[in-house]
């Protein structure tokens, strides 16, 4: 009798399951679609408030380029608008003059970022639900010879949405600013010689060293082997975990093909390299660099070979030249097997060839650039293959 | 529930079956059983309720659907609209003719469509032919059919702009209305405007800092001029010795500024040869490259400050030329050996100004000649071009040049390196080649100021000062 029970409203019940199968599907197709479109509405109303932001800051710049410096009209202090109407919204700024000016040592940097004739301006620009909050340092190069005045923005940044359109948030806000310019300016000529580094380096491992940093796990290089496997490898390296100065090394056994080479192993370098010897004359100049030349510790110094005289292209010829040469082999074989007997000696050549070669005299500057070069490389080297604990050298 | 299947006898339809169902007899318990045919009302019911939900149902699936559609045409039209909003920022940067080019092109202002090229804003997308690297308009498709997907989404997206200038208490902008309109799943126009405001860029000359504030320049004047009158102001001086204050003040600003001049020549002296050792001492090319640009820009802010006191003084020296009366300046008069060397050298703010803006040109193109070989950022390197360009035109015009012809193969030979690299650039070039084509028309479109200044300075510095100086 239970199942003539059941047989009433079986057919509804199920009926009534499919309905509430399709409607709970359908509310949720709809109820994504509608949070799509809230998506792409949200982002559509932050695009248009930066560009209401834009549009103030627009009218910024065409009023300071318009008029000399002097006659600036937020000269007597900060000026604050609110609620203009601009590209279908709103927004409300706040201009005056940049609190403190920097004192850069590097005169380019002096000429641009510690430009006297600079303004902090603060746009709060609000579209239908959507607020930015945007900041820009301007400076208005007044010693240019530009036929058309233009106030350039020498800093930008969105700033929190909680910052008010108000001279004390303003100036805690610029403070900021001023700091990280001035950090900036006192970190370029370091940053120059990094990414000169970094633009001569060819592999992951050896950016990472530049910038004084170890991943966390191995970085594969994926470059396409010899002889091709068939298979389309990325030909840009790929870093598996996040990089930061934090990570920890994680020890990676290395490969049995590029494990450390037994002690017989031949070494592929030049020949006739292995001692520094004593310069050649010709090739000397104690004051060129002076205070840095380490000194050789080549034990067999006294049973070099004479000194003779050399022009600047013999030296060049003859100790430059074959350290590159060098240079390039050690690279490759100290990345291959770091703890091989060759590498140790690749190590001290490098050593030996940054002392001779900052010996070395160029007369003309492009010599001496070549030189400097070739000591970039030398130096960039030893500072990655020797973990940089050369003080002298990675300092 | 126990089911129980046999052979009794007894017939359930054609088969010779018995089927139990808990014990009872399947057969006696349908005939017993009082809702018999209910079932066939309840599948009408339940179909009847089904079909009649299924209608808001299958609404609200067709809602979801159309939805979607309209989220991906709004998504699309926001995405090319900001494209288009910020190219066109970027390009009122590099570019300050682009106000006026885009309303001289009637192919910006009207409404085409973005596929098969016809925008300009959408000319080439794809670098499909070579030379690769370089995307030619004109040669490298737009949104052709072949891109299948992309061509179907965007079939029927058009783009318009119209623009309208606005004055401001200073300055001027242009606000430019994108208007992006699609027809959308109903075969109806869908449209979204976008305001993009362009600050438009003025000419001016600021004057000296030396008299910036009036009262403190009429101080300095009178420290120049009448040294023995401490605590006086100015205008007591005049008022005592029946002066009249503005022939003074004329006078006198002169003569405080060619005694800046003076002063400020060894000082610029000092910094550039400090920063010309600097670029000799400089052995890395980037180094050098950089010191270099310092170096320009150290002559650029020379002959700036140059020009600033040039124009300043081109009026005032003018008047001093024509009518100078020494009987304005009172009696006693200043006496002439406060005023008389300063004024003499005055002519040196000339030669000062033209030597400055040679050698920041000769220095620009320096750089930008070595980090042509030795790879400046792209950046700096355009920036070091529109130097290059800005001083070429003064020099052509201040020296009064017979012709433009370097400053036209500098454009001629950028405008062919950006053509297919940046179309930007490439119309700036242009644009600037159409008015430097020659000297006259260049005169023409460079701020009047300056040039009048600069003639007017010229023409009257040696009369000016021969006067004022030969006055009994």
């Amino acid at each position: 009798m239970m199942l003539v029970a059941q047989r009433q409203g079986v057919a509804i019940v199920v009926v009534m399951g499919i309905l509430l199968v399709l409607v709970t599907t359908g509310g949720l197709l709809r109820l994504s679609s509608q949070s799509a479109f809230h998506e792409v509405d949200t982002i559509h109303c932050h695009l248009r408030a930066v560009a209401v932001g834009e549009a103030g800051f627009a009218t910024v710049t065409a009023r300071l380029s318009a008029a000399p410096w002097e006659l600036r009209w937020f000269r007597k202090g900060p000026e604050l608008q609110y609620v203009v109407s601009a590209a279908g919204g709103v927004y409300s700024s706040l201009i005056q003059d940049t609190p403190a000016s920097i004192a850069f040592t590097d005169p380019l940097l002096q000429m641009t970022l510690g430009n006297p004739h600079q303004a902090d301006l603060l746009i709060r620009a609000t579209y239908d639900r959507s607020t930015v909050v945007m900041f820009w340092r301007l400076t208005v190069p007044q010693d240019s010879l530009e036929s058309l005045v233009r106030a350039v923005p020498s800093y930008f940044v969105f700033a929190p949405n909680s910052v008010e359109v108000d001279p004390r948030a303003v100036d805690a806000l610029s403070g900021q600013i001023t700091d990280s310019i001035k950090a900036r300016g006192e970190n370029a000529s370091e940053m120059r010689g990094l990414a000169q580094g970094i633009r001569s380096a060819t592999r992951v491992d050896e950016i990472s060293s530049l910038l004084g940093f170890t991943p966390a796990q191995t970085i594969v290089d994926g470059v396409v082997p010899a002889g091709g496997s068939g298979v389309l490898e990325p030909n840009a390296p790929r870093i598996d975990a996040a990089l930061g100065a934090s990570t920890t090394v994680s020890p990676v056994a290395p490969p049995p093909d590029t494990a450390d080479s037994p002690v017989t192993e031949s070494c592929p370098l030049p020949a006739g390299l292995e001692c520094g010897g004593p310069v050649p004359k010709g090739c000397e100049n104690p004051g060129f660099y002076p205070n840095s030349i380490p000194a050789d510790p080549d034990p067999d110094q006294s049973s070099a070979p004479a000194a003779t005289q050399l022009d600047f292209q013999q030296c060049v010829d003859q100790q430059v030249l074959p350290r590159l040469q060098m240079l390039v082999t050690c690279r490759s074989l100290i990345s291959v097997s770091p703890l091989s007997q060759c590498a140790a000696l690749c190590k001290d050549q490098l050593k030996r060839a940054f002392a001779s070669t900052v010996a070395t005299e160029a007369p003309t500057q492009e010599q001496r650039a070549a030189v400097w070069r070739a000591l970039g490389l030398i130096r960039h080297a030893q500072c990655a293959h020797l973990d940089g604990k050369d003080p002298l050298l990675c300092n | 529930m126990q089911l129980t299947f046999g052979r009794a006898g007894q017939r359930v339809g054609s088969a010779s079956f018995r089927l139990e169902i808990d014990g009872v007899l399947l057969r006696q318990a349908l005939r017993t059983m009082p809702t018999r045919g209910f079932s066939v009302i309840e599948l009408c019911l339940a179909f009847l309720i089904l079909g009649l939900s299924f209608l808001p149902v299958i609404g609200l699936f067709s809602s979801s659907g159309r939805q979607s559609r309209q989220t991906a045409d709004y998504g699309l039209a926001v995405t090319l609209e900001e494209k288009v909003a910020e190219d066109i920022r970027l390009a009122n940067w590099e570019n300050t003719h682009l106000p006026e080019q885009l309303l001289s092109d009637p192919s910006f202002t009207a409404t085409l469509p973005i596929v098969d090229g016809q925008s300009p804003f959408f000319a080439s997308i794809e670098d499909a032919r070579p030379p690769f690297g370089q995307i030619q308009s004109g040669v490298d498709p737009g949104i052709e059919g072949s891109f299948r997907s992309l061509f179907h989404e965007v079939s029927t997206f058009r783009l318009g702009l119209s623009q309208k200038s606005e004055s401001l208490a200073t300055g001027s902008v242009t606000d430019l209305t994108l208007n992006m309109d699609w027809v959308d799943y109903r075969r109806q126009t869908q449209s979204l405007p976008l305001l993009v405001r362009l600050a438009r860029y003025g000419s001016w000359i600021a004057s000296p800092e030396q008299v910036h504030d009036r009262e403190q320049a009429n101080e300095s004047v009178r420290q120049l001029l009448y040294p023995t009158r401490a605590g006086q102001t100015l205008a007591a001086v005049a008022a005592s010795t029946g002066a009249d204050l503005g022939v003074v003040q004329t006078l006198g600003d002169t003569a405080v500024l060619a005694k800046a001049v003076s002063d400020s020549k060894s000082r610029f002296a000092a910094a550039t040869a400090t920063l010309r050792s600097a670029v000799f001492a400089s052995v890395l090319p980037e180094d050098s490259v950089r010191k270099q640009l310092t170096l320009a820009r150290e002559y650029e802010r020379q002959c700036s400050t140059c020009l600033v006191i040039v124009t300043y003084l081109a009026s005032p020296i003018k008047t001093l030329a024509r009518s100078f009366d020494p009987a304005k300046l009172g009696t006693p008069r200043p006496a002439k050996s406060t005023y008389a060397s300063v004024l003499q050298n005055l002519d040196d703010v000339l030669g000062l100004f033209h030597s400055t803006l040679s050698e920041a040109l000769r220095w620009y193109v320096r750089a930008y000649n070595a980090s042509f070989v030795k790879g400046m950022a792209p950046r700096p390197r355009i920036r070091a071009f529109m130097k290059i360009l800005e001083l070429t035109k003064l020099r052509t015009l201040a020296t009064n040049a017979q012709d433009t012809a370097y400053l036209q193969k500098i454009l001629t030979d950028f405008e062919r390196h950006q053509d297919g690299r940046n179309s930007n650039f490439a119309s700036f070039a242009r644009h600037e080649l159409s008015v430097g084509r020659d000297v006259a028309t260049l005169r023409q479109n460079y701020p009047l100021t300056r040039l009048q200044a600069i003639n007017d300075f010229q023409d009257n510095i040696v009369s000016a000062v021969n006067k004022v100086l030969s006055a009994p």
